[in-house]
Protein backbone atom coordinates (compact mmCIF):
# COMPACT_ATOMS: atom_id res chain seq x y z
CA UNK A 1 0.00 0.00 0.00
CA UNK A 2 1.25 3.47 -0.76
CA UNK A 3 0.56 7.14 -0.26
CA UNK A 4 -2.21 8.80 1.66
CA UNK A 5 -4.06 5.65 2.82
CA UNK A 6 -0.93 4.40 4.61
CA UNK A 7 -0.65 7.71 6.47
CA UNK A 8 -4.36 7.75 7.37
CA UNK A 9 -4.14 4.20 8.73
CA UNK A 10 -1.00 5.01 10.78
CA UNK A 11 -2.65 8.09 12.35
CA UNK A 12 -5.88 6.19 13.05
CA UNK A 13 -3.99 3.32 14.74
CA UNK A 14 -1.95 5.72 16.89
CA UNK A 15 -5.02 7.64 17.98
CA UNK A 16 -6.90 4.42 18.73
CA UNK A 17 -4.02 3.17 20.87
CA UNK A 18 -4.04 6.42 22.89
CA UNK A 19 -7.80 6.27 23.32
CA UNK A 20 -7.63 2.61 24.41
CA UNK A 21 -4.98 3.44 27.03
CA UNK A 22 -7.09 6.31 28.34
CA UNK A 23 -10.20 4.12 28.39
CA UNK A 24 -8.40 1.43 30.41
CA UNK A 25 -7.03 3.96 32.91
CA UNK A 26 -10.44 5.59 33.42
CA UNK A 27 -12.17 2.21 33.83
CA UNK A 28 -9.55 1.11 36.40
CA UNK A 29 -9.96 4.35 38.37
CA UNK A 30 -13.75 3.97 38.42
CA UNK A 31 -13.43 0.37 39.55
CA UNK A 32 -10.96 1.36 42.31
CA UNK A 33 -13.36 3.93 43.78
CA UNK A 34 -16.28 1.47 43.74
CA UNK A 35 -14.21 -1.35 45.28
CA UNK A 36 -12.81 0.88 48.05
CA UNK A 37 -16.32 1.78 49.19
CA UNK A 38 -17.56 -1.82 48.85
CA UNK A 39 -14.56 -3.24 50.74
CA UNK A 40 -15.23 -0.83 53.60
CA UNK A 41 -18.92 -1.78 53.41
CA UNK A 42 -19.98 1.86 53.09
CA UNK A 43 -21.51 4.14 50.45
CA UNK A 44 -19.14 6.31 48.42
CA UNK A 45 -18.18 9.56 50.08
CA UNK A 46 -19.20 12.87 48.50
CA UNK A 47 -15.68 13.38 47.16
CA UNK A 48 -15.61 9.86 45.75
CA UNK A 49 -19.02 10.35 44.12
CA UNK A 50 -17.90 13.59 42.46
CA UNK A 51 -14.69 11.97 41.22
CA UNK A 52 -16.66 8.88 40.10
CA UNK A 53 -19.08 11.05 38.11
CA UNK A 54 -16.22 12.98 36.53
CA UNK A 55 -14.45 9.80 35.53
CA UNK A 56 -17.64 8.31 34.10
CA UNK A 57 -18.24 11.46 32.04
CA UNK A 58 -14.66 11.32 30.75
CA UNK A 59 -15.08 7.65 29.90
CA UNK A 60 -18.26 8.41 27.96
CA UNK A 61 -16.42 11.17 26.08
CA UNK A 62 -13.58 8.78 25.29
CA UNK A 63 -16.08 6.37 23.78
CA UNK A 64 -17.62 9.20 21.77
CA UNK A 65 -14.10 9.91 20.54
CA UNK A 66 -13.90 6.31 19.23
CA UNK A 67 -17.10 6.95 17.25
CA UNK A 68 -15.73 10.21 15.87
CA UNK A 69 -12.40 8.57 15.02
CA UNK A 70 -14.18 5.72 13.22
CA UNK A 71 -16.17 8.15 11.10
CA UNK A 72 -13.24 10.44 10.30
CA UNK A 73 -11.00 7.47 9.39
CA UNK A 74 -13.57 5.99 7.05
CA UNK A 75 -14.24 9.40 5.52
CA UNK A 76 -10.52 10.02 4.96
CA UNK A 77 -9.96 6.55 3.48
CA UNK A 78 -13.04 6.96 1.30
CA UNK A 79 -11.63 10.19 -0.15
CA UNK A 80 -8.04 8.90 -0.45
CA UNK A 81 -6.30 8.66 -3.82
CA UNK A 82 -5.25 5.10 -2.95
CA UNK A 83 -8.84 3.87 -2.77
CA UNK A 84 -9.67 5.63 -6.04
CA UNK A 85 -6.65 4.04 -7.73
CA UNK A 86 -7.47 0.57 -6.36
CA UNK A 87 -10.99 0.94 -7.73
CA UNK A 88 -9.57 1.75 -11.17
CA UNK A 89 -7.18 -1.25 -10.95
CA UNK A 90 -9.88 -3.75 -10.01
CA UNK A 91 -12.11 -2.28 -12.74
CA UNK A 92 -9.31 -3.07 -15.23
CA UNK A 93 -9.17 -6.67 -13.98
CA UNK A 94 -12.95 -6.91 -14.35
CA UNK A 95 -12.78 -5.56 -17.91
CA UNK A 96 -10.16 -8.17 -18.80
CA UNK A 97 -12.38 -10.97 -17.48
CA UNK A 98 -15.35 -9.60 -19.41
CA UNK A 99 -13.23 -9.62 -22.60
CA UNK A 100 -12.19 -13.23 -21.95
CA UNK A 101 -15.80 -14.24 -21.33
CA UNK A 102 -16.81 -12.56 -24.60
CA UNK A 103 -14.04 -14.49 -26.39
CA UNK A 104 -15.30 -17.81 -24.98
CA UNK A 105 -18.83 -16.99 -26.11
CA UNK A 106 -17.51 -16.02 -29.57
CA UNK A 107 -15.72 -19.38 -29.98
CA UNK A 108 -18.86 -21.28 -28.98
CA UNK A 109 -20.93 -19.16 -31.36
CA UNK A 110 -18.45 -19.71 -34.22
CA UNK A 111 -18.60 -23.49 -33.75
CA UNK A 112 -22.40 -23.36 -33.68
CA UNK A 113 -22.57 -21.24 -36.87
CA UNK A 114 -20.15 -23.60 -38.65
CA UNK A 115 -22.27 -26.59 -37.66
CA UNK A 116 -25.41 -24.84 -38.99
CA UNK A 117 -23.75 -23.98 -42.31
CA UNK A 118 -22.66 -27.60 -42.74
CA UNK A 119 -26.15 -28.77 -41.87
CA UNK A 120 -27.57 -26.42 -44.53
CA UNK A 121 -25.04 -27.66 -47.09
CA UNK A 122 -25.88 -31.30 -46.29
CA UNK A 123 -29.59 -30.58 -46.81
CA UNK A 124 -28.89 -28.77 -50.08
CA UNK A 125 -26.70 -31.57 -51.45
CA UNK A 126 -29.35 -34.07 -50.31
CA UNK A 127 -31.92 -32.25 -52.44
CA UNK A 128 -29.48 -32.14 -55.40
CA UNK A 129 -28.71 -35.85 -55.00
CA UNK A 130 -32.47 -36.48 -55.11
CA UNK A 131 -32.69 -34.70 -58.48
CA UNK A 132 -29.73 -36.68 -59.87
CA UNK A 133 -31.22 -39.96 -58.76
CA UNK B 1 -8.11 -49.14 -52.29
CA UNK B 2 -7.35 -45.41 -52.30
CA UNK B 3 -10.29 -44.37 -50.14
CA UNK B 4 -9.38 -46.72 -47.30
CA UNK B 5 -5.78 -45.59 -47.46
CA UNK B 6 -6.78 -41.93 -47.35
CA UNK B 7 -9.28 -42.32 -44.52
CA UNK B 8 -7.09 -44.30 -42.14
CA UNK B 9 -4.30 -41.66 -41.79
CA UNK B 10 -6.94 -38.94 -41.30
CA UNK B 11 -8.63 -40.82 -38.46
CA UNK B 12 -5.28 -41.76 -36.97
CA UNK B 13 -4.12 -38.14 -37.10
CA UNK B 14 -7.29 -37.06 -35.33
CA UNK B 15 -6.77 -39.72 -32.71
CA UNK B 16 -3.16 -38.63 -32.26
CA UNK B 17 -4.29 -35.00 -31.88
CA UNK B 18 -6.78 -36.08 -29.21
CA UNK B 19 -4.11 -38.04 -27.37
CA UNK B 20 -1.64 -35.16 -27.50
CA UNK B 21 -4.23 -32.73 -26.13
CA UNK B 22 -5.29 -35.24 -23.46
CA UNK B 23 -1.70 -35.84 -22.37
CA UNK B 24 -1.06 -32.10 -22.36
CA UNK B 25 -4.08 -31.52 -20.14
CA UNK B 26 -3.13 -34.30 -17.76
CA UNK B 27 0.41 -32.92 -17.55
CA UNK B 28 -0.85 -29.39 -16.94
CA UNK B 29 -3.48 -30.68 -14.47
CA UNK B 30 -5.67 -27.76 -15.39
CA UNK B 31 -9.27 -28.67 -15.93
CA UNK B 32 -11.48 -25.70 -15.15
CA UNK B 33 -13.67 -28.06 -13.10
CA UNK B 34 -10.75 -28.52 -10.69
CA UNK B 35 -11.07 -24.87 -9.68
CA UNK B 36 -14.85 -24.58 -9.86
CA UNK B 37 -15.69 -25.43 -6.20
CA UNK B 38 -12.94 -23.11 -4.91
CA UNK B 39 -13.98 -20.22 -7.13
CA UNK B 40 -17.69 -20.70 -6.37
CA UNK B 41 -16.96 -20.66 -2.64
CA UNK B 42 -14.70 -17.62 -2.98
CA UNK B 43 -17.51 -15.83 -4.84
CA UNK B 44 -20.19 -16.49 -2.20
CA UNK B 45 -17.82 -15.67 0.68
CA UNK B 46 -16.76 -12.39 -0.93
CA UNK B 47 -20.38 -11.43 -1.42
CA UNK B 48 -21.11 -12.19 2.25
CA UNK B 49 -18.06 -10.21 3.40
CA UNK B 50 -19.27 -7.32 1.27
CA UNK B 51 -22.77 -7.40 2.75
CA UNK B 52 -21.34 -7.61 6.28
CA UNK B 53 -19.07 -4.67 5.55
CA UNK B 54 -21.97 -2.60 4.18
CA UNK B 55 -23.93 -3.25 7.37
CA UNK B 56 -20.93 -2.28 9.54
CA UNK B 57 -20.47 0.89 7.53
CA UNK B 58 -24.16 1.71 7.99
CA UNK B 59 -23.58 1.49 11.76
CA UNK B 60 -20.84 4.14 11.54
CA UNK B 61 -23.00 6.43 9.43
CA UNK B 62 -26.01 6.00 11.74
CA UNK B 63 -23.86 6.72 14.82
CA UNK B 64 -22.45 9.83 13.17
CA UNK B 65 -25.92 11.06 12.16
CA UNK B 66 -27.17 10.48 15.71
CA UNK B 67 -24.21 12.44 17.11
CA UNK B 68 -25.07 15.34 14.78
CA UNK B 69 -28.74 15.17 15.88
CA UNK B 70 -27.69 15.37 19.53
CA UNK B 71 -25.55 18.42 18.75
CA UNK B 72 -28.52 20.01 16.95
CA UNK B 73 -30.79 19.33 19.92
CA UNK B 74 -28.22 20.96 22.23
CA UNK B 75 -28.18 23.98 19.94
CA UNK B 76 -24.55 23.58 18.88
CA UNK B 77 -25.51 22.86 15.28
CA UNK B 78 -28.42 23.91 13.07
CA UNK B 79 -30.30 21.82 10.53
CA UNK B 80 -30.98 23.38 7.15
CA UNK B 81 -31.52 22.26 3.56
CA UNK B 82 -28.78 21.59 1.07
CA UNK B 83 -28.68 24.54 -1.36
CA UNK B 84 -30.67 23.86 -4.52
CA UNK B 85 -32.52 20.87 -3.07
CA UNK B 86 -36.10 20.47 -1.82
CA UNK B 87 -37.55 22.89 -4.38
CA UNK B 88 -40.42 22.07 -6.74
CA UNK B 89 -38.07 21.32 -9.66
CA UNK B 90 -35.25 19.86 -7.57
CA UNK B 91 -33.94 16.36 -8.15
CA UNK B 92 -33.13 15.73 -4.49
CA UNK B 93 -34.18 16.89 -1.02
CA UNK B 94 -31.39 16.72 1.58
CA UNK B 95 -30.70 17.97 5.11
CA UNK B 96 -27.43 19.75 5.85
CA UNK B 97 -26.00 20.52 9.27
CA UNK B 98 -24.33 23.90 9.80
CA UNK B 99 -22.15 25.13 12.67
CA UNK B 100 -21.86 28.78 13.83
CA UNK B 101 -18.94 29.46 11.50
CA UNK B 102 -21.08 28.39 8.55
CA UNK B 103 -19.23 25.12 7.95
CA UNK B 104 -21.72 22.56 6.69
CA UNK B 105 -21.90 18.81 6.29
CA UNK B 106 -24.60 16.37 5.20
CA UNK B 107 -26.62 14.73 7.95
CA UNK B 108 -26.71 11.50 5.98
CA UNK B 109 -23.19 10.94 4.66
CA UNK B 110 -21.97 8.07 2.48
CA UNK B 111 -18.64 6.40 1.87
CA UNK B 112 -19.16 5.70 -1.80
CA UNK B 113 -15.58 4.85 -2.78
CA UNK B 114 -14.82 2.22 -0.10
CA UNK B 115 -18.23 0.68 -0.61
CA UNK B 116 -17.70 0.66 -4.37
CA UNK B 117 -14.22 -0.88 -3.94
CA UNK B 118 -15.77 -3.69 -1.91
CA UNK B 119 -18.49 -3.98 -4.57
CA UNK B 120 -15.90 -4.10 -7.37
CA UNK B 121 -14.05 -6.93 -5.58
CA UNK B 122 -17.36 -8.81 -5.18
CA UNK B 123 -18.06 -8.23 -8.90
CA UNK B 124 -14.60 -9.55 -9.72
CA UNK B 125 -15.31 -12.72 -7.72
CA UNK B 126 -18.64 -13.06 -9.58
CA UNK B 127 -16.81 -12.65 -12.90
CA UNK B 128 -14.42 -15.47 -11.97
CA UNK B 129 -17.49 -17.62 -11.29
CA UNK B 130 -18.88 -16.68 -14.72
CA UNK B 131 -15.70 -17.96 -16.37
CA UNK B 132 -15.82 -21.34 -14.62
CA UNK B 133 -19.58 -21.55 -15.21
CA UNK B 134 -19.19 -20.88 -18.95
CA UNK B 135 -20.41 -23.89 -20.96
CA UNK B 136 -18.41 -22.88 -24.05
CA UNK B 137 -16.40 -26.18 -24.13
CA UNK B 138 -19.61 -28.25 -24.04
CA UNK B 139 -21.20 -26.00 -26.68
CA UNK B 140 -18.18 -26.35 -28.96
CA UNK B 141 -18.07 -30.14 -28.48
CA UNK B 142 -21.80 -30.38 -29.28
CA UNK B 143 -21.44 -28.16 -32.35
CA UNK B 144 -18.50 -30.22 -33.71
CA UNK B 145 -20.56 -33.39 -33.11
CA UNK B 146 -23.47 -31.89 -35.06
CA UNK B 147 -21.07 -30.80 -37.81
CA UNK B 148 -19.80 -34.37 -38.09
CA UNK B 149 -23.30 -35.63 -38.86
CA UNK B 150 -23.68 -32.97 -41.53
CA UNK B 151 -20.26 -33.74 -43.06
CA UNK B 152 -21.19 -37.43 -43.22
CA UNK B 153 -24.47 -36.62 -45.01
CA UNK B 154 -22.68 -34.13 -47.24
CA UNK B 155 -20.05 -36.70 -48.21
CA UNK B 156 -22.68 -39.33 -49.01
CA UNK B 157 -24.72 -36.85 -51.07
CA UNK B 158 -21.70 -35.71 -53.08
CA UNK B 159 -20.84 -39.35 -53.79
CA UNK B 160 -24.43 -39.87 -55.04
CA UNK B 161 -24.26 -36.77 -57.24
CA UNK B 162 -20.93 -37.98 -58.70
CA UNK B 163 -22.52 -41.36 -59.23
CA UNK B 164 -19.85 -43.07 -57.11
CA UNK B 165 -20.47 -45.63 -54.37
CA UNK B 166 -20.61 -44.91 -50.71
CA UNK B 167 -17.68 -42.88 -49.45
CA UNK B 168 -15.62 -45.09 -47.16
CA UNK B 169 -14.31 -41.94 -45.39
CA UNK B 170 -17.81 -41.47 -44.01
CA UNK B 171 -17.32 -44.34 -41.59
CA UNK B 172 -14.43 -42.46 -39.97
CA UNK B 173 -15.99 -39.02 -39.92
CA UNK B 174 -18.05 -39.45 -36.76
CA UNK B 175 -15.40 -41.05 -34.50
CA UNK B 176 -12.78 -38.59 -35.72
CA UNK B 177 -15.14 -35.67 -35.19
CA UNK B 178 -15.87 -36.91 -31.70
CA UNK B 179 -12.17 -36.83 -30.91
CA UNK B 180 -11.75 -33.41 -32.54
CA UNK B 181 -14.85 -32.12 -30.74
CA UNK B 182 -13.47 -33.33 -27.44
CA UNK B 183 -10.03 -31.87 -28.20
CA UNK B 184 -11.47 -28.50 -29.24
CA UNK B 185 -13.68 -28.53 -26.12
CA UNK B 186 -10.62 -29.17 -24.00
CA UNK B 187 -8.78 -26.37 -25.82
CA UNK B 188 -11.58 -23.99 -24.85
CA UNK B 189 -11.30 -25.39 -21.33
CA UNK B 190 -7.62 -24.40 -21.41
CA UNK B 191 -8.65 -20.91 -22.49
CA UNK B 192 -10.97 -20.77 -19.44
CA UNK B 193 -8.14 -21.77 -17.09
CA UNK B 194 -5.85 -19.26 -18.80
CA UNK B 195 -8.47 -16.54 -18.32
CA UNK B 196 -8.68 -17.42 -14.60
CA UNK B 197 -4.92 -17.40 -14.29
CA UNK B 198 -4.57 -13.99 -15.96
CA UNK B 199 -7.45 -12.49 -13.98
CA UNK B 200 -6.23 -13.68 -10.57
CA UNK B 201 -2.63 -12.65 -11.33
CA UNK B 202 -3.83 -9.18 -12.26
CA UNK B 203 -6.26 -8.75 -9.35
CA UNK B 204 -4.06 -10.25 -6.63
CA UNK B 205 -1.77 -7.23 -6.08
CA UNK B 206 -4.87 -5.02 -5.92
CA UNK B 207 -6.58 -7.26 -3.36
CA UNK B 208 -3.39 -7.50 -1.28
CA UNK B 209 -3.03 -3.70 -1.36
CA UNK B 210 -6.70 -3.19 -0.49
CA UNK B 211 -6.34 -5.50 2.54
CA UNK B 212 -5.06 -2.92 5.10
CA UNK B 213 -7.66 -0.42 3.93
CA UNK B 214 -10.52 -2.90 4.29
CA UNK B 215 -9.10 -4.09 7.62
CA UNK B 216 -8.84 -0.53 8.93
CA UNK B 217 -12.36 0.25 7.70
CA UNK B 218 -13.65 -2.84 9.48
CA UNK B 219 -11.78 -1.92 12.69
CA UNK B 220 -13.13 1.64 12.52
CA UNK B 221 -16.65 0.34 11.95
CA UNK B 222 -16.46 -2.25 14.72
CA UNK B 223 -15.01 0.39 17.11
CA UNK B 224 -18.09 2.51 16.52
CA UNK B 225 -20.41 -0.41 17.21
CA UNK B 226 -18.36 -1.41 20.26
CA UNK B 227 -18.37 2.15 21.64
CA UNK B 228 -22.18 2.04 21.65
CA UNK B 229 -22.13 -1.27 23.55
CA UNK B 230 -19.50 0.00 26.00
CA UNK B 231 -21.60 3.07 26.80
CA UNK B 232 -24.73 1.01 27.36
CA UNK B 233 -22.82 -1.47 29.56
CA UNK B 234 -21.39 1.44 31.61
CA UNK B 235 -24.87 2.99 32.05
CA UNK B 236 -26.46 -0.32 33.12
CA UNK B 237 -23.54 -1.06 35.43
CA UNK B 238 -24.09 2.33 37.09
CA UNK B 239 -27.86 1.71 37.35
CA UNK B 240 -27.14 -1.61 39.10
CA UNK B 241 -24.51 0.03 41.38
CA UNK B 242 -27.07 2.56 42.51
CA UNK B 243 -29.66 -0.17 43.17
CA UNK B 244 -27.70 -3.31 44.06
CA UNK B 245 -30.83 -5.03 45.39
CA UNK B 246 -32.75 -4.53 42.12
CA UNK B 247 -32.91 -7.90 40.31
CA UNK B 248 -34.15 -6.34 37.04
CA UNK B 249 -31.21 -3.89 37.02
CA UNK B 250 -28.78 -6.78 37.50
CA UNK B 251 -30.45 -8.78 34.71
CA UNK B 252 -30.31 -5.84 32.29
CA UNK B 253 -26.62 -5.28 33.09
CA UNK B 254 -25.84 -8.98 32.65
CA UNK B 255 -27.70 -9.18 29.33
CA UNK B 256 -25.93 -6.16 27.87
CA UNK B 257 -22.56 -7.60 28.91
CA UNK B 258 -23.43 -10.87 27.12
CA UNK B 259 -24.48 -8.99 23.97
CA UNK B 260 -21.29 -6.95 23.98
CA UNK B 261 -19.24 -10.10 24.45
CA UNK B 262 -20.90 -11.66 21.40
CA UNK B 263 -20.11 -8.54 19.36
CA UNK B 264 -16.49 -8.51 20.53
CA UNK B 265 -16.01 -12.09 19.46
CA UNK B 266 -16.77 -11.09 15.88
CA UNK B 267 -13.62 -11.25 13.81
CA UNK B 268 -14.36 -8.53 11.30
CA UNK B 269 -10.81 -7.46 10.40
CA UNK B 270 -9.76 -11.14 10.21
CA UNK B 271 -12.37 -11.67 7.49
CA UNK B 272 -10.50 -9.42 5.09
CA UNK B 273 -7.17 -10.91 6.13
CA UNK B 274 -8.61 -14.35 5.32
CA UNK B 275 -9.96 -13.04 2.01
CA UNK B 276 -6.52 -11.76 0.95
CA UNK B 277 -4.85 -15.06 2.00
CA UNK B 278 -7.46 -17.12 0.16
CA UNK B 279 -7.08 -15.06 -3.00
CA UNK B 280 -3.28 -15.23 -2.82
CA UNK B 281 -3.44 -19.03 -2.53
CA UNK B 282 -5.93 -19.29 -5.39
CA UNK B 283 -3.65 -17.15 -7.60
CA UNK B 284 -0.62 -19.31 -6.73
CA UNK B 285 -2.52 -22.56 -7.29
CA UNK B 286 -3.61 -21.38 -10.75
CA UNK B 287 -0.05 -20.29 -11.52
CA UNK B 288 1.29 -23.66 -10.29
CA UNK B 289 3.39 -21.98 -7.57
CA UNK B 290 3.78 -24.46 -4.69
CA UNK B 291 0.14 -24.14 -3.59
CA UNK B 292 -2.16 -27.06 -4.35
CA UNK B 293 -5.79 -26.54 -5.28
CA UNK B 294 -6.68 -28.36 -2.04
CA UNK B 295 -4.64 -25.85 -0.01
CA UNK B 296 -6.25 -22.94 -1.84
CA UNK B 297 -9.68 -24.46 -1.19
CA UNK B 298 -8.87 -24.85 2.52
CA UNK B 299 -7.88 -21.16 2.75
CA UNK B 300 -11.07 -20.21 0.92
CA UNK B 301 -13.10 -22.36 3.33
CA UNK B 302 -11.54 -20.52 6.28
CA UNK B 303 -12.37 -17.18 4.69
CA UNK B 304 -15.91 -18.36 3.91
CA UNK B 305 -16.44 -19.54 7.50
CA UNK B 306 -15.28 -16.16 8.86
CA UNK B 307 -17.37 -14.21 6.37
CA UNK B 308 -20.43 -16.33 7.17
CA UNK B 309 -19.92 -15.96 10.94
CA UNK B 310 -19.47 -12.20 10.65
CA UNK B 311 -22.51 -11.86 8.41
CA UNK B 312 -24.68 -13.91 10.79
CA UNK B 313 -23.46 -11.99 13.82
CA UNK B 314 -24.09 -8.59 12.24
CA UNK B 315 -27.54 -9.70 11.09
CA UNK B 316 -28.29 -10.96 14.64
CA UNK B 317 -27.06 -7.72 16.21
CA UNK B 318 -29.12 -5.74 13.73
CA UNK B 319 -32.22 -7.79 14.61
CA UNK B 320 -31.52 -7.38 18.33
CA UNK B 321 -31.12 -3.61 17.92
CA UNK B 322 -34.43 -3.43 16.02
CA UNK B 323 -36.21 -5.48 18.69
CA UNK B 324 -34.75 -3.33 21.46
CA UNK B 325 -35.79 -0.13 19.63
CA UNK B 326 -39.33 -1.51 19.20
CA UNK B 327 -39.48 -2.36 22.91
CA UNK B 328 -38.29 1.13 23.87
CA UNK B 329 -40.91 2.86 21.73
CA UNK B 330 -43.77 0.88 23.35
Amino acid sequence: MSGDAKEIIAIARDTRTHLSTLELTLSSDIEAIEQDAFAANRPMTKAETTRHDQLRAMLAETRDAFVALGFVTLQALNNSDTVKRLRADIADANQQIQADLARLKKIAKFAEVTARILEGLAKLTGTLAGFVA
Amino acid sequence: MPTTRSSAPWAAAAQRLGCVVALGLIAAGCSVNTYKPAIDRFGTATQQAREAYTKMEATVLAAHAEDLRQQMLRGDLRATLKPGTCNVRSERCEIMVVDRSGKSQPLHDQFDNINALMGDIADYAANLRAIVASDAPQQVTASVGAAAGSIKALSANIAKIKGAGADKNAAFIEPAANIIGWAVGEFVNLLQVDALRKATARANPVIQEALPILQESAIAASSVANAGFAKRVADLREAYRRAPGDRAALDRFEKEVRDFDTALRATSPAVFDAMATAHGDLTDALAGKNVSVADAYAAIEQFAAKAEALYKLIAALEAAAKASKKQNTR
